[in-house]
C-alpha cells in the first residue's frame, strides 16, 4: 500500500526539467545580456527555494511515514530484449536524508552564489538543472535503468556547466583539461557499473531495481558475484572519490564555477556514497564483509593522505578539496566498518555523515568563493586580516570549520563518533589512525582561517580585491544553518531515529541481530 | 506469373524508367528521378510485404523468403529511401548527375533485396557483387574530385579483394559438400559432422574461414578495417550514406542468416572468429580513433566499433536484437550524415572538428540534433544505441546463454572500450558546444536549413528517442 503522497515523487525530477525548458526558452528581451541575465538569476534563486522546500518537506515527509513512498511506472519491455523494466521511484528512509541534503543545499547555493554581475546565461541554469534533476532521481530511481540514466545525465550536466562556464586558473590549467579527466574517470567508473547493472538484469530476467538486488545477488555464483560487486564499487569509488580515484578532484573542483563546485561537493560526491551504502551494503554483504578489511585500509589511507595533503596547501579551496577527500573517506570507513556487524552504528554514521558533510562543504565552497571579487580563493601566504572587511563572513567561516573539525555540540561530531565506534569494532588501530587524520585536516584548516582572518593585512594582499561582506539575510541564512547543526549536534536522535529504522531492515537483509 | 519477379519488378521497373529518363532528359529536374526512386523502393518493399509468403520456394530454390530475410529487406529498402531524400539538394552542391546516381543505387536496392532472399550459392555472389559493384561506383561517382577517385579505387580493390576470398569460399564449399543450395550445404555439413569425417570438413572449414574473411573485409571489421575511414573520407556525402547504411545491414544481415543457417554446424569455427573480429574492433577501432580530426573518419571508426558490436549481437544468436541493432545503427548514421550535410556551406563541406566549432550558436537545432546522435552512438540511456548495446550485452550475460569461452571478457572489454568511443564523440559534442565560432562563420550564421535534411534530421531523432524509451515499433 503506497502512501497517498508518492504522486508527488515524480515532481521532483518534473521541476527542475520544467525549469530548464522554461530557463533555455527565455526570449530574447531588449536590453543588455547582463540585465537578462540578472532576470535569470532571479528566477533561479525562487525556482531553487520552492524546489529546495519541496524536496526537503517531500523527504521529512517520507521518514515519518512508516511505510515509504513509492511510485511504479507502466512496466515496459526495453527495446528488443525480453526484459521488463518498471521505472520505479522510491523515498523512505533510506534515501531521504540524501534527498533532504540537495533540498537544503540548493536554495542556500543559489542564495550565496547568486549571480549579482549578470555574468551568467541560460546555459549556465539549464546544465544546472540537468545535473539538480539527475541527482534526484539518482536518489529516487529504484530500478536500475533508471538509475544508470540519471547516473550519466548527471555527468552530462556536469560536463556542459564545467566546459560552458568553468574559469582556467593558472593553478589547474585549461577548463577542457580538468573537464576531460573529469569526465573520463568518471566513465572509467559507470561502465563497468553498466555492465554490472546489466549482469544481474540477465539473472534476474527483469530489473531487479536497488531494493532487490539482494536476492538476485544471492543467486548468482560467487565469482560472478565478486565482478559484479567490483564493477559497482568502481563506479561509486570514483564519485566519492575513494583514494586513487581520485585524481581528477582538484582540478575540477578548481575550473568548475562556484555553485557548481559546492553542488558537487556537497551532493554529487554523495551518489558514491548512496551507492556504497544502498547498493553495496544493501545488495552485496558477503562481498562487503570479504573485502571490508582492504576498503577500510583504503579509506583510512584516504582520510590521512587527504588530511596530509590539507597542510601543503596554499589555497583555501585546495585545502577544502582535500579535506573533502578525507571527510567522505571516513563516510566510507563508515560503511565498510559496518559489514558483519551486529548494530547498524556504521552505516548510521555514515549516513548522517553524508548529511552533514553535504552541508558543511557547500557552505565552506560558497563562503570561500565570497570572499573575492570574482571568487577565486585566497591564498595563505599571501592574505591576512580580511576579518576587518568581512566580520559577518568571518564569523560563519570560522563556525562552519568548527563543525567541518567535528566540535562536540555541532552535527559533525556525532556522525563521526559513531563512524570511529564502528571502525574500533574491526580494528582499534585503523580507527587510531583515522582519528589522526581528522586531527590533522581539523589544524589544517583552522591554521588556514587564522592565516586568512586573522593578523594583520599583509603587503601582497593587494592580489586580489575583498569582497562586501555577507548581508543580513545571507548571514541570517548561516546562522539557521549552524542552529540546525547545533540542533542535530545536541539531540542527533532526530535525524537518526527514523533512519535508524529503516537501516535496521538493510540489517534484517544481513541477518544481522539488531541491538537498537 | 512468378511472385518473385513481381515483387522485384517495381525496383526493375524504376530502373527501366530512369534509364529512359536519362535518354530522354538528360539535364532535366533532378525531383522526378528522385520521387520515381524513392517510389519504386517503396512499393517493392511493399511488393515484398504482400507478394512473398515466407517459406516460399522460387527457381527450383535459388530463393527462400524468410521472415528475418523479408525484415532485412525492408529495413534495406526503407533506409534507402531515406537516403535518397538527402540525396536531391547535395548532388547538384557536388555536381553529380542524380539520374545517373539513382540508377545505380537501385541496382544496388535489388542486390540488397536479393541478398536476403538468396538461398543457393549462385544467387548469393551474383546478389553480393550487384551489392559490391554499384558500391565502388557510388564511391568514386564525384569523378572530378581526386579524393572522391582515390576512394573509388581505394574501395574498388578491397572490394574486389574481398569478393574473390568470397568466390573462393563459396567454390570451397561446393567442393566439400556437392550442394549449392543453402539448406542442402547444412544438411551436409551436419552429416559431415556426426560422421566425424574430417577430409570434406577441412574444405568446408577453409571454405568458411575464407567467406567469413571476405564478409569482414566488407563490413570492415578490425583488423581488415583500414580502408574504410579513407573511403569514407573521399566519397561524397550522398554515396557514403547509401554505402555507410543499408549495405553494412544487408550484408550483416546475410552473415548473419549464413552463419546461423547454413555453417550452424561449425558453429565452434566460427564463434571464435567473431569473438575475436569484436575484441580487435573494439580495440583498434577506438584506439584509432583517438587523434582523428577528420569527422567523416570519426563515423568511420564509430562504424568499425559498431560492427565489433554487431559481431557479438551475431555470436548470441538474438535475430530481434541483431535487427534492433542493424535498424537504429541505420538510422543513426543517415541522421549523422543529414547533419553533416546540414552543417555544410553552399560552397564546401564540414571536413574537421574546427569546421564545426560553435555550430551550437550559429545552427542550435542541428547541433542539437547532432548531440543526441552522438549521445546515441555512445549509449547513453535513453537512445536508441543504448537500448541495442544493452541488448547485446544482456543477451550475453544470460545465464543459459551457449557462448565460447571469451564471451564475458570480450563483453566486458567492449563496453570498457566505449569509454574511449565516449572521448572522441564528445570531441565533436565540444567542438559544436564549448568553443567559439570561428570569425568568418557569417556565411552559415542564420541560414536555414534544408528541408531534406532537416526532416531526416528530425525523423533520426524521433526514431533514436522512441526507440529507446523502450517502444516497441510494430513489425521490428
Amino acid at each position: 500500500m503506497t502512501h497517498s503522497f508518492s504522486a508527488f515523487l515524480p515532481f521532483a525530477i518534473l521541476l527542475p526539467f520544467a525549469a530548464m525548458i522554461l530557463h533555455g526558452s527565455a526570449p530574447a528581451r531588449p536590453g543588455s545580456s547582463q540585465g537578462r541575465n540578472k532576470m535569470q538569476a532571479r528566477a533561479a534563486l525562487v525556482f531553487q527555494w520552492i524546489y529546495g522546500g519541496f524536496l526537503a518537506w517531500i523527504s521529512v515527509m517520507a521518514m515519518t511515514v512508516p511505510e515509504g513512498l513509492m511510485i511504479k511506472g507502466r512496466g515496459m519491455l526495453l527495446g528488443r530484449t525480453d526484459m521488463l523494466v518498471e521505472p520505479t521511484l522510491y523515498l523512505d528512509g533510506r534515501n531521504a536524508p540524501f534527498l533532504l541534503l540537495l533540498g537544503l543545499c540548493l536554495p542556500l547555493i543559489f542564495t550565496w552564489l547568486r549571480d549579482k554581475d549578470g555574468r551568467y546565461g541560460p546555459s549556465y541554469y539549464v546544465s544546472a538543472n540537468l545535473l539538480i534533476l539527475s541527482l534526484a532521481g539518482v536518489f529516487l530511481s529504484d530500478s536500475l535503468v533508471l538509475f544508470y540514466l540519471f547516473w550519466e545525465t548527471a555527468l552530462i550536466g556536469a560536463y556542459f556547466w564545467i566546459g560552458l562556464h568553468g574559469r582556467a586558473n593558472i593553478h589547474s590549467g585549461s577548463v577542457y583539461n580538468a573537464l576531460i579527466r573529469f569526465f573520463l574517470f568518471t566513465l572509467v567508473g559507470s561502465l563497468p557499473m553498466l555492465v554490472s547493472i546489466i549482469a544481474l538484469c540477465a539473472v534476474a530476467g527483469k530489473d531487479p531495481g536497488v531494493s532487490g538486488i539482494a536476492a538476485i545477488a544471492a543467486v548468482m555464483e560467487p565469482g560472478q558475484r565478486a565482478w559484479v560487486f567490483a564493477g559497482f564499487l568502481l563506479g561509486f569509488a570514483v564519485k566519492l572519490p575513494l583514494l586513487g580515484f581520485h585524481g581528477w578532484l582538484r582540478d575540477t573542483y578548481n575550473v568548475a564555477a562556484p555553485a557548481c563546485r559546492a553542488l558537487l561537493s556537497g551532493v554529487m560526491s554523495k551518489m558514491g556514497a548512496y551507492g556504497l551504502i544502498l547498493v553495496l551494503a544493501q545488495g552485496f554483504p558477503e562481498e562487503c564483509m570479504r573485502y571490508a578489511p582492504m576498503l577500510q585500509v583504503l579509506c583510512v589511507l584516504g582520510a590521512v593522505y587527504g588530511a596530509l595533503l590539507c597542510l601543503a596547501q596554499d589555497r583555501l579551496i585546495d585545502i577544502l578539496v582535500y579535506s573533502s577527500l578525507s571527510h567522505l573517506s571516513l563516510v566510507a570507513l563508515g560503511v565498510f566498518a559496518a559489514s558483519g556487524e551486529v548494530t547498524t552504528t556504521g552505516l548510521t554514521g555514515a549516513v548522517f555523515q553524508v548529511f552533514n558533510h553535504g552541508l558543511i562543504m557547500v557552505a565552506l565552497f560558497a563562503f570561500d568563493a565570497r570572499i573575492a571579487v570574482g571568487g577565486e580563493s585566497p591564498l595563505l601566504s599571501a592574505t591576512g586580516g580580511l576579518r576587518k572587511g568581512q566580520r559577518r563572513l568571518a564569523a560563519v567561516l570560522l563556525t562552519a570549520i568548527f563543525a567541518s573539525c567535528s566540535l562536540p555540540g555541532l552535527s559533525n561530531f556525532a556522525g563521526e563518533i559513531l563512524v570511529l565506534f564502528a571502525a574500533f569494532r574491526s580494528s582499534p588501530w585503523l580507527t587510531l589512525l583515522a582519528s589522526v587524520g581528522a586531527l590533522i585536516g581539523a589544524a589544517a584548516l583552522v591554521r588556514a582561517f587564522h592565516k586568512i582572518f586573522l593578523g594583520k593585512r599583509g603587503p601582497e594582499a593587494a592580489g586580489f580585491t575583498q569582497a562586501s561582506d555577507f548581508s543580513v539575510g545571507e548571514a541570517g541564512l548561516a546562522v539557521g544553518l549552524i542552529c540546525l547543526w547545533l540542533v542535530l549536534g545536541l539531540y542527533p536522535m532526530l535525524f537518526l531515529h527514523p533512519v535508524e529504522k529503516t537501516l535496521l531492515s538493510i540489517g534484517a537483509v544481513h541477518g544481522m541481530a539488531v541491538v537498537p | 506469373m512468378n511472385p518473385y519477379v513481381l515483387s522485384q519488378a517495381p525496383l526493375i521497373l524504376g530502373f527501366v524508367f530512369l534509364l529512359v529518363l536519362a535518354s530522354v532528359r538528360p539535364a532535366g529536374k533532378e525531383s522526378l528521378s528522385n520521387i520515381i526512386t524513392i517510389l519504386s523502393l517503396v512499393s517493392g518493399a511493399i511488393a515484398i510485404w504482400l507478394i512473398l509468403p515466407e517459406g516460399a520456394q522460387f527457381f527450383g530454390g535459388a530463393i527462400r523468403v524468410t521472415s528475418v530475410g523479408k525484415v532485412l529487406a525492408y529495413l534495406c529498402l526503407g533506409l534507402t529511401a531515406v537516403a535518397l531524400l538527402l540525396s536531391e539538394d547535395y548532388l547538384d552542391k557536388v555536381r553529380i548527375h542524380g539520374v545517373d546516381w539513382r540508377m545505380v543505387v537501385l541496382a544496388l536496392a535489388l542486390g540488397m533485396v536479393n541478398l536476403c532472399l538468396a538461398n543457393d550459392i549462385a544467387t548469393l555472389f551474383i546478389a553480393y557483387e550487384l551489392v559490391s559493384i554499384p558500391s565502388y561506383v557510388l564511391a568514386g561517382f564525384a569523378h572530378k574530385d581526386p579524393r572522391s577517385n582515390e576512394a573509388g579505387m581505394k574501395y574498388l580493390l578491397l572490394g574486389v579483394f574481398s569478393s574473390v576470398l568470397f568466390l573462393l569460399g563459396l567454390s570451397f564449399l561446393y567442393g566439400a559438400t556437392g550442394e549449392i543450395h543453402l539448406l542442402a550445404i547444412h544438411d551436409k555439413l551436419a552429416l559431415a559432422v556426426g560422421a566425424g569425417s574430417t577430409g570434406d570438413l577441412m574444405l568446408a572449414k577453409v571454405g568458411l574461414g575464407l567467406i567469413v574473411g571476405a564478409i569482414f573485409f566488407k563490413v570492415a571489421v578490425a583488423p581488415f578495417h583500414s580502408w574504410l575511414p579513407d573511403v569514407y573520407q573521399g566519397t561524397n556525402l550522398a554515396s557514403l550514406a547509401i554505402i555507410s547504411s543499408p549495405v553494412k545491414v544487408a550484408v550483416f544481415g546475410m552473415l548473419g542468416m549464413l552463419l546461423w543457417g547454413a555453417f550452424e554446424p561449425l558453429s565452434d569455427l566460427w564463434k571464435p572468429i567473431l569473438l575475436a573480429g569484436a575484441a580487435m574492433s573494439a580495440l583498434m577501432g577506438n584506439l584509432q580513433a583517438i587523434v582523428q580530426t577528420n569527422l567523416k573518419r570519426l563515423v568511420a571508426y564509430s562504424a568499425v566499433v559498431n560492427a565489433g558490436f554487431i559481431l557479438l549481437g551475431i555470436l548470441v544468436n538474438s535475430v530481434p536484437i541483431v535487427l534492433f541493432y542493424l535498424g537504429s545503427y541505420g538510422i543513426m548514421t543517415l541522421g549523422s550524415w543529414a547533419a553533416f550535410m546540414a552543417m555544410g556551406t553552399k560552397s564546401s563541406d564540414v571536413d574537421e572538428l574546427s569546421d564545426v566549432a560553435g555550430l551550437g550558436r550559429t545552427q542550435r537545432w542541428v547541433a542539437l540534433a547532432m548531440t543526441l546522435i552522438l549521445f546515441s552512438y555512445a549509449g547513453i540511456p535513453l537512445t536508441a544505441g543504448f537500448a541495442a548495446k544493452f541488448g547485446v550485452v544482456l543477451e550475453a550475460l544470460k545465464p543459459e546463454a551457449f557462448l565460447p569461452r571469451g564471451t564475458l571478457p570480450v563483453v566486458y572489454f567492449s563496453v570498457a572500450m566505449g569509454l574511449v568511443s565516449f572521448f572522441f564523440y564528445f570531441q565533436i559534442i565540444r567542438a559544436m558546444w564549448l568553443q567559439s565560432p570561428p570569425l568568418d562563420a557569417g556565411e552559415r550564421r542564420g541560414a536555414g536549413v534544408a528541408w531534406p535534411y532537416a526532416f531526416v534530421l528530425v525523423l533520426s531523432v524521433v526514431v533514436i528517442l522512441s526507440l529507446g524509451m523502450f517502444l516497441r515499433l510494430p513489425g521490428m
